[in-house]
């Protein structure tokens, strides 16, 4: 009976370690690229990334976080963290001129990654293309 | 002029019986009577001398009865333990304190387990990220 007891017990560790939530985090770098300009993208006041896949979420950017982008071309870097360890989890950036409206939407782009047993992993969304019919550049006058 | 009573044997017997009785009340209600006599006997007798309350008439003189003998003393050791409230034995608080110190260590030393098997701590946020979001994040 006594030999039984340590397998017992690392089959017991093994399971609480196998049904411990491990933390992965994934940083995201939002850039703007050529041709999307600085003047474009500061006509965006609400901001938006949402996260399918392997998680679900969606994150409002606004009232200076991330949006209006305080920098350009590295508008800047969102960390988001999950259990999720296997699939894939796909990243995409909305920029909207006020509201989520998709007659409002200025800039779009995704950035997808594999979760796997990384604690951390970066990804990049580029912004290459801007809609200025939905969201008109400032006019400034003279 | 009436004429006089003549005396049967009834009541001759009658008048007897109730001289007797006189007599007898007499006797018995005179102080110095030999039915008094008797109450008085009474008296010499409470004069003999009690014994103190103190003293234990009924103890042997013999010093080796009165000596206790092992089971004597197993017996007295025995109502000795007996006679305290299980509250004023130590091993009452020795488990009580053991049982309280192995709860409090059950519920915090759980509270960090189950924390720790879903996930534990998020780590701190880059300052010069935006933000951080997702799972753990108080966002």
């Amino acid at each position: 009976m006594k030999p039984r007891l340590p397998v017992l017990a690392v089959i017991l560790g093994a399971a609480l370690v196998g049904g411990c939530n491990t933390y992965h985090y994934y940083d995201i770098d939002i850039r703007g690229m050529s041709p999307v300009t600085e003047t474009q993208v500061s006509v965006m006041t609400f901001c938006q990334v949402v996260v399918s896949g392997a998680a679900t979420d969606t994150i409002g950017l606004a009232n200076g976080f991330g949006c209006p982008p305080s920098g350009f071309p590295d508008i800047g870097t969102i960390e988001y963290a999950t259990f999720a360890d296997s699939g894939s989890i796909t990243f995409t950036f909305n920029g909207y001129l006020t509201n989520v409206d998709p007659g409002e939407l200025c800039t779009t782009s995704s950035a997808m990654l594999t979760a796997g047993a990384e604690i951390t992993q970066m990804g990049t969304i580029t912004l290459t293309q801007f809609n200025e019919t939905n969201c008109p550049p400032h006019v400034t006058t003279p | 002029m009436l004429p006089r009573r003549k005396r049967t044997h009834a009541s001759q017997v009658g008048l007897g019986l109730a001289l007797l009785a006189s007599v007898l009340l007499i006797v018995a209600a005179t102080p110095w009577s030999s039915a008094r006599a008797a109450e008085d006997n009474e008296a010499p007798k409470a004069a003999v001398p009690d014994a103190p309350q103190v003293e234990d008439v009924d103890k042997p003189k013999d010093k080796s009865l009165l000596a206790q003998t092992p089971a004597d003393a197993a017996v007295t050791k025995k109502n000795a333990g007996g006679d305290e409230a299980f509250y004023q034995k130590w091993q009452f608080w020795a488990v009580t304190g053991g049982i309280v110190v192995g709860a409090v260590a059950l519920i915090f030393g759980g509270r960090a387990l189950y924390h720790s098997i879903n996930g534990g701590d998020v780590r701190p946020c880059n300052p010069s990220f935006i933000h951080c979001y997702g799972q753990g994040e108080p966002n």
